[in-house]
């Protein structure tokens, strides 16, 4: 295909998005030229100011725009219950529930051996800090149900049972099987096995 | 269970080809190389979503192709008729339909069609290496078993990771706090494998030995035993064989952390095979070895009839030429009848004149099968 050179250099910066391919990030490409210069300058600058306003949460490590995040600043959340997530999105995906009102703590990824993460390269080390101040009273595991996923939650709780032997602390892990308005013949057998090991007493 | 028709849509050499075979016996003849064997492979990749013969689903795709897709219908005596299909992709995901209905899982798939295969590879599998028959294994008790197929994508995932963190433990040090949460894991998956293993080989075990001793007129007795890398007695619950493979795992520390890999576990195991005593892995004639290769395939269709509860289908890929007429009247006799069979050869001479009467013949010429 034959582009400008500018233009070639942006669909190829494009492309570099995770799900673009060459097709669409020629089509972006040509939206954004055609775009007035007003609209792209506020797209490139959107891209520079996250880049330079946004950092980790000192606290639970969201991202925030401030030293600490909205949720661990706000005065009504319940401080003695923190839910440990993966990835950002993760936390978003749980707030959009507006069912839970504790805190968050977000490690940033999860043990995969394989992939050179381990418990170091994660905020592991910093949740037990905050547990060690002593407010927090249940932790809710709340990785991805997938092997790496267990393995890190399985990983947390043995560490935390072993750091902090004599404190109350509750652990628990978040619930896995079959999802609500599910049918138990569509589901397929990893789930149902799951849902079968999972579950509860009526 | 019988097929009723396979759809075959640039499959190895296959370009466009429908086939519709007949309930009984079905002999699929042909020089080599024009797609006998591939005819049979689809089916095969049917039952289980991958191929015997290679790991590799870009290999099923005919050259030049971008994807493949191979469907069949099946009756069934106890269940509602089926339909299932795969399309296989050199760039996407393989996708698998069960009565047109798209499955994420692909593991959905296992248990819908069960056949068996005899190919000439079979034949080797008591004399190969314990990989193979651990190859035998993971395939069969697959197909039986959703929940084996599970376990078995999740101790493979598992281990690799596991051997990752050992190698790096191996080269540049550090802390192996995180593999007491690894060994959890690949315990809890690892012992419904040997589970079902057990279970799987004792079955087998007292099947095999009545069809081996009419295999030799009675004048040998065949033994298999599980072999397992870690202990399995007779009763036990999954729970206690994972306690057990845990300990195992922890008298292994210092040797696993000394070589960079896991040492213990079913990737390890075997099947032991003895004639008269003899261990015919290592000892026994090629008749034996042959023999006993034939035996236990033939109690596997004797197995899944007696687990799912209808023979099934039967593939024999281009072994008639390489068995006797004695051996081959065996197979004829406990299948000819009973399952649907394709059985693949390059000419139809190595059939008995009752079984080529009730026989649907198929020629296969350059990725075309012309029913006779």
């Amino acid at each position: 295909m034959h582009y400008a050179k500018p233009l070639a250099r942006l669909v190829g910066e494009l492309e570099k998005l995770p799900g673009v391919g060459p097709k669409s990030a020629q089509r972006l490409a040509f939206h954004i030229l055609r775009a007035s210069e007003e609209e792209a300058r506020m797209l490139s600058d959107s891209i520079i100011d996250v880049k330079t306003s946004i950092s980790m949460c000192k606290i639970c490590f969201n991202f925030t725009d401030q030293e600490t995040c909205d949720i661990c600043r706000d005065p009504k959340r319940d401080r003695s219950i923190i839910c440990v997530v993966a990835e950002p999105r993760d936390l978003v995906a749980m707030e959009k529930t507006n069912e839970y009102h504790g805190l968050y703590h977000v490690l940033q990824g999860v043990i995969s051996p394989m992939e050179g993460v381990g418990p170091d390269q994660l905020k592991i080390r910093e949740l037990v800090g905050r547990l060690a101040q002593g407010e927090v009273r249940e932790i809710i595991l709340a990785t991805n149900p997938t092997i790496e996923g267990d393995t890190t939650a399985l990983y947390i709780s043995r560490e935390l049972r072993r750091d902090l032997p004599e404190a109350e602390i509750k652990i628990s892990r978040i619930a896995h099987g079959m999802p609500v308005g599910g049918d138990l013949d569509y589901a397929d057998q990893a789930t149902l096995i799951q849902a079968m090991q999972w579950r509860r007493e009526m | 269970m019988r097929i009723t028709d396979v759809h075959l849509v640039n499959f190895r050499n296959y370009t466009d080809q429908r086939v519709k075979p007949g309930p009984s016996m079905n002999i699929v003849v042909g020089s080599n190389a024009q797609g006998k064997s591939n005819l049979l492979e689809a089916i095969y990749t049917l039952t289980t979503t991958k191929s015997h013969r290679t790991n590799r689903d870009t290999d099923l795709i005919r050259v030049g192709e971008d994807s493949a897709r191979i469907a069949c219908s099946i009756v069934r005596e106890k269940q509602n008729d089926t339909e299932l299909e795969i399309i296989l992709s050199r760039t996407e995901k393989k996708i698998v339909k069960i009565n047109r209905a798209r499955h994420p899982k692909i593991a959905d798939m296992i248990g819908q069609l069960n056949s068996v295969i005899f190919s000439s590879e079979d034949l080797s599998m008591i004399k190969g290496d314990p990989s193979e028959r651990r190859r035998f294994l993971n395939l069969e008790i697959s197909q039986l078993s959703g929940q084996y197929a599970y376990a078995l994508g999740g101790y493979r995932r598992v281990l690799e990771q596991r051997n990752a963190l050992l190698k790096t433990l191996k080269l540049n040090g550090g802390s192996a706090n995180t593999l007491p949460a690894w060994d959890e894991q690949l315990t809890a998956f690892g012992s419904i494998m040997l589970k079902w293993r057990w279970d799987f080989v004792n079955r087998l075990r007292s099947l095999a030995a009545p069809i081996y001793h009419q295999l030799t007129d009675g004048s040998e007795a065949l033994d298999l035993r599980y072999e397992p890398n870690v202990p399995v007695r007779e009763n036990e619950t999954v729970e206690e064989i994972a306690a057990r493979f845990r300990e195992a795992l922890v008298d292994a520390r210092a040797r696993e952390l000394a070589r960079g890999v896991t040492v213990k576990g079913p990737q390890r195991d075997d099947i032991s095979f003895t004639v008269d005593g003899l261990d015919v892995r290592y000892y026994g004639s090629q008749g034996q070895q042959r023999s006993a290769a034939l035996a236990l395939k033939l109690a596997e269709i004797r197995l899944l009839e007696d687990m799912v509860g209808e023979p099934p289908v039967v593939l024999l890929d281009d072994v008639m030429a390489e068995l006797d007429e004695e051996r081959r009247s065996h197979v004829f006799d406990l299948t000819f009848g009973k399952c649907q069979t394709f059985a693949s050869a390059t000419g139809p001479d190595h059939f008995p004149p009752d079984v080529m009467a009730g026989a649907v013949v198929f020629r296969v010429l350059k990725g075309e099968v012309l029913r006779q």
